[in-house]
Order: structure tokens, then C-alpha cells, then sequence
């Protein structure tokens, strides 16, 4: 590399002797080992910066030095000693015998969840959509940062918002507590709500500002955001005014168990988010989809064991049949959405897949592609619900048939719609190339005609829709579910049917998925070996040393 | 101690090379089989009509893109296999700006460092190099939303120039700059090229180029028409040298004379001015200058008729845009 220091400087604009000394004053230009006390913390304070993320200490500066920042900060410090003087004189005289915490803190709980579950997301939404938007993305695509860095900066910075909120009312939750009426658990469980609810909105805020790149498909995104929003705020306010302010708060097995249960499923969705966010952005050269196949497996082990757990607890196969419904419904999402994904991959991306037979035995699923991610929907889909099934069986739940009756037929309803879906999908993907709209459309289209079609075939050969379930409505996933909790005699005869239509079609897929599957050695450029080794004989190192 | 891994290594092949380049959206031919080679400390200009390719080579080169077919090589390092190697030998500049409003000159710089994996002192030194070398210093502390466009310019080249990269990439860097700051921006592209730096630069502003450019290429509807200095693409466009002779009286015999010398052709007169065109080479000009003066003729003026960078433009492409 070259010693730029001895390039000629071109430039020079008018001299200002205020600005002289720059890097004097500057703190940005000061050098890190300067001697004194204040040279000892600048070069701590370098030491512990190197490791921060770059867009967090971007996104701080900006974030907090904007406007929108100050003005929601101090209107928070405002409007929290004005519900306490409120309170104070409204609950005066008997505020010295009677406990009145939980009035008060139900207030702070709504003066904390507004900045906290409205503003942080929606600021975090912002910033990434921006980011696309204004074209920075690109300028930090083309550095060393990793789009997984990106997102993890974006959310670290509205974490850090969160604190300087929440650090705002920790005097008046410190006030609450001394008034009486509420105890520490109902404090720390309802900070614990806010800030968990935040940061999933907050990642889910990433994962929207993701998922379309122009300005118009943006607004309607931050409107989604806005409505989940709006919801997540009256759940959450529910919640805690019905359940821990009036201390309901259970802290038996039961409790513990759902607890852990729910916050396991948040965890995995939070985790879920971030990487599809980061996966969504990443550069076209990138794995985009493997690690997001390893949560998409780790949310339904935890699934799995969630629903095998409460299914236990209460020996309710209902329990199971819930969980095998929602473990359908999951897949046929997620697989509808691996069908959008680019059967090109990069040579790069190619020579980091597993190279060896017993590694593509083993992990062939977890390769990138459309293919691949039908198969992995399907198979992985279909044991976990045939896992839920067996659960039954296993452990003995009463009316165990069901829930494994109940697993067929919505494996078969997976494989006849993702299956489906996708030979329809194949052939305007080689025209048109893999977006994530089509195979949308085309399997909401799909299930809204297994639902139509039987009531029309009736109507055109009988004269009128059948107000009777039977056999000819086994693509009526909608009917066939509802009978099937309702324990109708016929569900047997349907899921068989279903099964085997679906396993039609997902056989007729497997013919065409042999391009995808074939394997393909890809060699490393003899370029790149050289440059690893001088990399490991000569290593650059850029210290502060 | 954090090891980066855009450290200097012994290549001494070209600095940029495009091989067979292609990338097709739908069914536009955005690049269409492009291959050129730029080798180290030289600047090669890149020109062409809007759409007709150059942006999106760039994209490719500088990691954005992916290309249909063919490679595009940094350093000897494909930008489609090797993405992460290539990005660190790399100063890209689109055409957007792409700044932060709410930071200022030397914080937006700062954060660059940073993702481009600088710490401590290294960071330091680079930020009051680029500082210096850009001439922000007076402007360190300002708000970016209060930059003149010559300035963010400017700031965005400090960015691209951050991690000292031996590769630049420059799309339209002049674009929408007045006379001044397209000197200065000249002057900085010339010395970054005197320092060993290999610039890939495209613009509109051909004057520009044909300045500070060793080489140019032409393309046009994702085909690559020309490469080479400005001259080799006159020589290989017309064989032949154009002369003008402005004589003071009788310029129909000096004509006569002229399309006398076996090697003219073409000979025109208007007034006293006579145009003829002549094999490339110093021998015949002086043999044709010394039969005027042998002849008594009046010479005034005796100059070849260079074509500029636009003549050759205009020659290569045809205007077609897709």
C-alpha cells in the first residue's frame, strides 16, 4: 500500500483560524496515546470502541442529537412528573395510609410503552428504510461491515434509546414502589413486558423495512408496522392492567412453564427477524438462506416441545392438534416464501456448501435455492408434525388417533399446496426469474380455490352448494380443520385422501428438482490462495499501537 | 490488534480487468461481452451514452451486482467469488451522494473507517490525510446538509478513499460540478494516479476525460466499441491524417501542388485554407511542407486537424440508447 501521507495535497480552501487547530480540538483527530489522565481514558475509550459495532455508534450520534429524540425525551420527563403531581393531589390525603402504587403505575405504564413500543420501532424503521431508500446502503454494502452487522447496529441503537427512556422513569417506578401496593415482581415483570414487546416490534420494524425497496411499497409497510403496532400496545396494556397490576401475576409451574414457553417463541421470533432482515439486504453474493433454515428448524424444536409440554400438562389432544395446525400453517409460509428465492448462486456461495457425500447427505436442505427450500419445508414440515402425532401415541393422551390423523392430513394439505404452488411458480420463474410476489400470490390463490372449488363443482352438478361435509371437500382446508376439532367420522377417509394427493404432487416435484440437486465441485481460485497465504505471512494489522 | 486483509501483495497483473463481462435485465443487454484490462497508477476513462452500460460494470466490479456471465477482476480477485477481498482493495463512488444529514464531514468519515475495520491510530492518521487532501478542514465540524454539492462531492471522495485503496471506481464524479470544482477534482484525480492509485472513472464531460485520462473506452448499448489512448482510437478510426494549410495568396496552385504528393488525397480549398488528408507518419507532412516552401509558396499556418475526445465520440457511437 502506498504512502498516501506523501501525496501532494491539491486542495486548500481559505484558511480559518478558528478552525486552524482542528486536530487540536477535534476529538475525532486526537491521537489515542496522549499523556495525562484524559489521553489514559481516550485510549480506554478506544480500546472499548473498536469492538462497538460502526452503526451504532453512528446511529447514536445521529439518533441521539435528532430532533424526534429530544422532543420525545423531554415530553416524557414532562409528562411523567405531571402524572405524579396529578396523582399525588387526586389521591391526597389518603395517599399516607392507602396503597396507591399500582394507580401510579399504570400511568407510567402507558407513559413508558408509548415511546417505548410506538416511537422505537418506528424510528428503527426509519433508519433502515433509509438506509435503501437514500442509497447509503450501498456505500456500507462495499465495506467490511456485514449486513448482519447492519441490522444488529440498528437494533442495538434503538436498545440503547429504550435505556435512555426507561432511565427517565426509573425515579417514578422508584416512587410507585415506596406508595405501597405494588411490589418489586410486578415492577420488573412489567418492565421486562415493555422492553421484550419493544424489541420484537423492533426487529420486526427491520424485517418490514426490508421487505420492499421503493418509497410507495414503504409507506405501506410503515402503515403495517403502524397497525401491528396499535395492536401490540392495547394486547400489552391489557395485559398488564388486568394481569400484573392486579396481581394475577402467577408464579406457580403452570406460570413458569407458559412463561418460558412464550419467551422461548418471542426469542426465536425476534432471532427470526433480525436474520431474515439481514438476509433480505445482504449482497447478492452472499448465503442468504442457510443459517435462516437453521432458525426456521430451532422454531419448531422449540414449537415442538412448547405444545408436547402443554399437551402433557393438561393430556388435551386439542393441545396437539392446535400445534400441528399452526406447524402447517408455518411451513406452508415459509415454504411459500424459500419458492422466491434465487436458484443462481454465486460460485462464492457454492464452493462454502457442503462438499463431501456424507455433508450433502446431511445438510443438502440447508443449501440455498428454491428446491432445496421446497424440500426442507416439506420434510421438515412433516416430521415435526408427525413428531406432534406421535406425541399422542407415545404418552398416551386420550383420543390419541386424532392428533396423528389429524398430522396427515395437514402433511397432505402441505405438500398438495407448497407442491402445487411450486409447479405453478417453476416455469414463470425460468421466464420472469425468482421474486417472493409470485409464489405469494399464487399460493394464497391456490388456498382460496381449494376452499371455492368443491362448493362450485356442487353447484354446477347438483344445482346448489352441499351443506354437507363429506369426501368431495377435501380440498376445503377450512371446512376439513373445523370438522376435524369437531371429531367428524369422516376426517379418516378425507386425510387419506388429501395424503395421497398430496404425495402425488410432491412426487411429480421431485422430478424437477434434480437440476438443483446435482452436485457441483466448485474449486478455489488459485488467486484467492495466494492472497489467504500472504494474508497469514504478512498480516497488516491496524492498531492503535 | 484487529488484522485486516486488504494488505499489499506482490500482483503485478492488471489492477482491473473485465473479462467477457455480460449482464442482461429481462431482456436488455445492460453489459454485453465487455472486457478491458487497466494496469496499476493508470486512469482509464469510461464513456458512453446514458444507458449504455457503464454504471452497471461499475456496480459489478465494485460487488453490487452480479453479472450474467464472464468475471470482473480486482487485484486478480474476482468480485463475484471473492467478494469480501475485493470490497477492501476498493473506493467506489456512485453517482448518488449517499450521505447522513444528521452528521458532520468528520463524523460521516469517521464511521466509514470504522466499517472499513480502521482503529486507533491508523483511523487517526487516514482521517486528517483525507481531511487535508480533500481540503474539508475548514468544513470538518459542518452539518452535511449545509455542504455545497463541489464539497459533498468532494466529501464522498474522502469516503472512497478512506481505507487507502489502490483501486478507485468514480461513476460521474464531475457530474453537476462547476468549472472550479471540476479543475480541483482533476487535480486530485491526477495526483491519486501520480501516487499509483489505478482510477476507473466515467463521465459525460469528455474535455474532462481526454485531460486526465491515459486511456478511454468507449461503449454503447453494453457493447465496448473502442479502448486505447484517444490517439490509438483516431488511428484506428482514420488511417489517415487530416492537414490544414492556410496560405497567403494563391492557394488553388498550392492546392495543385499538394494533390501532386502521391500520398494526399481529399484536397479541398476554401479561401485559403486548404484541407487534404495524408498517411499517418512525420515523413510525408514534411515533404509536402517543404514543396510548398520550394514552390514559393506562402505558408501561414501548417497544423494537423487533431480530433478531439468528443470528435472521436461522435465517430464511434452512433446515438442508439436502450
Amino acid at each position: 500500500m502506498s504512502d498516501s501521507a506523501s501525496v501532494k495535497m491539491p486542495l486548500e480552501l481559505h484558511s480559518d483560524p478558528v478552525l486552524a487547530d482542528l486536530d487540536e480540538e477535534h476529538p475525532l483527530l486526537r491521537d489515542t496515546d496522549r499523556p495525562g489522565w484524559w489521553g489514559w481514558i481516550d485510549k480506554q475509550s478506544e480500546q472499548v470502541s473498536r469492538h462497538l459495532n460502526p452503526i451504532l455508534i453512528k446511529e447514536a450520534r445521529q439518533s441521539l442529537k435528532s430532533r424526534q429524540f429530544a422532543v420525545t425525551f423531554f415530553l416524557l420527563l414532562i409528562a411523567s412528573w405531571f402524572w405524579m403531581i396529578i396523582g399525588v393531589v387526586t389521591l391526597a390525603p389518603d395517599i399516607y395510609f392507602v396503597p396507591s402504587g399500582a394507580d401510579l403505575m399504570s400511568g407510567y405504564y402507558f407513559l413508558l410503552a408509548i415511546p417505548m413500543i410506538a416511537m422505537v420501532p418506528l424510528a428503527a424503521h426509519r433508519s433502515l428504510a433509509a438506509e435503501l431508500d437514500e442509497g447509503t446502503y450501498e456505500l456500507l454494502a462495499i465495506t467490511r461491515l456485514t449486513s448482519m452487522r447492519i441490522v444488529t447496529g440498528k437494533l442495538g441503537s434503538a436498545v440503547l434509546q429504550m435505556l435512555v427512556y426507561f432511565a427517565a422513569l426509573v425515579p417514578c417506578f422508584a416512587f410507585c414502589y415506596l406508595l405501597r401496593g405494588i411490589d418489586m415482581v410486578m415492577i420488573g415483570t412489567t418492565i421486562v413486558l415493555v422492553f421484550g414487546v419493544s424489541i420484537l416490534l423492533t426487529t420486526f420494524g427491520l424485517l418490514l423495512a426490508t421487505v420492499v425497496q421503493n418509497r410507495a411499497g414503504q409507506i405501506f409497510t410503515l402503515l403495517v408496522l403502524l397497525g401491528v403496532i396499535v395492536f401490540s400496545e392495547f394486547l400489552c396494556g391489557a395485559f398488564v392492567l388486568e394481569v400484573i397490576m392486579r396481581q394475577q401475576i402467577f408464579w406457580n409451574g403452570e406460570g413458569v412453564v407458559f412463561t418460558l414457553l412464550f419467551s422461548a417463541v418471542t426469542v426465536s421470533c425476534m432471532v427470526m427477524f433480525v436474520r431474515a432482515a439481514a438476509a433480505r439486504i445482504a449482497p447478492i453474493t452472499e448465503n442468504r438462506s442457510t443459517r435462516l433454515r437453521w432458525i426456521m428448524f430451532a422454531q419448531q424444536l422449540i414449537w415442538i416441545a412448547s405444545i408436547a409440554t402443554l399437551a402433557l400438562w393438561y393430556s388435551e389432544e386439542e393441545v396437539l392438534q392446535f400445534g400441528i395446525m399452526i406447524l402447517g400453517g408455518y411451513w406452508l409460509l415459509m415454504g411459500t416464501l424459500m419458492l422466491g428465492e434465487s436458484s443462481e448462486l454465486s460460485p462464492r456461495v457454492l464452493r462454502t456448501l457442503p462438499q463431501t457425500t456424507f455433508g450433502r447427505m446431511m445438510m443438502l436442505w440447508f443449501s440455498p435455492g428454491p428446491g432445496t427450500g421446497f424440500m426442507f419445508a416439506i420434510t421438515t414440515g412433516c416430521a415435526g408434525m408427525l413428531s406432534l402425532g406421535i406425541v399422542a401415541l407415545m404418552f398416551g393422551i386420550r383420543n390419541a388417533t386424532e392428533p396423528i390423523t389429524f398430522a396427515f392430513l395437514m402433511m397432505g394439505y402441505l405438500m398438495m399446496f407448497l407442491g402445487g404452488s411450486r409447479l405453478i411458480v417453476l416455469p414463470t420463474a425460468w421466464r420472469l426469474g425468482n421474486t417472493f410476489a409470485i409464489p405469494c400470490c399464487v399460493t394464497a390463490a391456490m388456498l382460496t380455490l381449494g376452499v371455492i372449488a368443491p362448493s362450485i363443482f356442487m353447484a354446477i352438478t347438483t344445482g346448489g352448494p352441499s351443506q354437507q361435509y363429506g369426501l368431495q371437500e377435501f380440498t376445503n382446508w377450512m371446512w376439513t380443520i373445523d370438522r376435524s376439532f369437531s371429531r367428524s367420522t369422516s376426517i379418516e377417509a378425507v386425510a387419506f385422501i388429501t395424503f395421497l394427493s398430496g404425495g402425488v404432487i410432491f412426487i411429480v416435484n421431485l422430478f424437477l428438482l434434480i437440476r438443483e440437486f446435482t452436485y457441483r465441485r466448485v474449486a478455489i481460485p488459485a488467486r484467492v490462495i495466494a492472497d489467504s497465504q500472504s494474508d497469514k505471512t504478512e498480516p497488516l494489522t491496524h492498531s492503535a499501537d | 490488534m484487529i488484522a485486516t486483509t486488504y494488505n499489499a501483495t506482490s500482483y503485478a497483473g492488471p489492477m482491473i480487468e473485465l473479462n467477457s463481462l455480460c449482464r442482461t435485465f429481462g431482456t436488455t443487454h445492460a453489459v454485453d461481452n465487455v472486457s478491458f484490462a487497466v494496469p496499476k497508477g493508470s486512469v482509464f476513462g469510461y464513456i458512453g451514452p446514458n444507458g449504455a452500460g457503464k454504471t452497471t460494470s461499475m456496480r459489478i466490479l465494485s460487488t453490487l451486482e452480479l453479472p450474467t456471465s464472464g468475471e470482473a477482476y480486482i487485484e486478480g480477485l474476482s468480485s463475484v467469488n471473492d467478494p469480501d477481498r475485493v470490497r477492501g482493495r476498493l473506493g467506489f463512488m456512485p453517482d448518488g451522494f449517499g450521505t447522513y444529514s444528521d452528521t458532520n464531514c468528520i463524523e460521516y468519515l469517521d464511521f466509514f473507517a470504522r466499517s472499513y475495520g480502521l482503529v486507533g491510530r491508523e483511523r487517526t492518521r487516514r482521517l486528517r490525510w483525507v481531511i487535508d487532501f480533500t481540503g474539508l478542514r475548514p468544513l470538518a465540524t459542518k452539518p452535511m446538509r449545509g455542504l455545497s454539492k463541489g464539497m459533498r462531492q468532494r466529501l464522498c471522495l474522502g469516503r472512497a478513499l478512506i481505507h487507502d485503496p489502490p483501486v478507485l471506481v468514480l461513476d460521474e464524479p464531475a457530474a453537476g460540478l462547476d468549472p472550479r470544482a471540476r479543475i480541483e477534482l482533476r487535480q486530485i484525480i491526477r495526483s491519486l494516479a501520480a501516487e499509483g492509485k489505478t482510477i476507473l472513472i466515467s463521465s459525460h464531460i469528455l474535455t474532462e476525460l481526454a485531460e486526465m485520462c491515459d486511456r478511454v473506452g468507449i461503449i454503447e448499448r453494453g457493447r465496448l466499441l473502442a479502448t486505447g489512448t484517444v490517439g490509438e482510437i483516431r488511428r484506428t478510426l482514420q488511417p489517415h491524417r487530416e492537414i490544414i494549410v492556410r496560405v497567403a495568396s494563391d492557394a488553388a496552385r498550392a492546392a495543385e501542388l499538394i494533390s501532386q504528393h502521391e500520398q494526399t488525397k481529399d484536397v479541398k480549398v476554401v479561401d485559403s485554407i486548404i484541407r487534404f488528408s495524408i498517411d499517418d507518419g512525420d515523413a510525408p507532412q514534411i515533404e509536402i511542407l517543404r514543396l510548398l516552401c520550394d514552390a514559393r509558396v506562402d505558408v501561414l499556418e501548417y497544423s494537423p486537424c487533431d480530433h478531439s475526445l468528443e470528435d472521436v465520440f461522435l465517430q464511434v457511437t452512433k446515438g442508439h440508447v436502450q
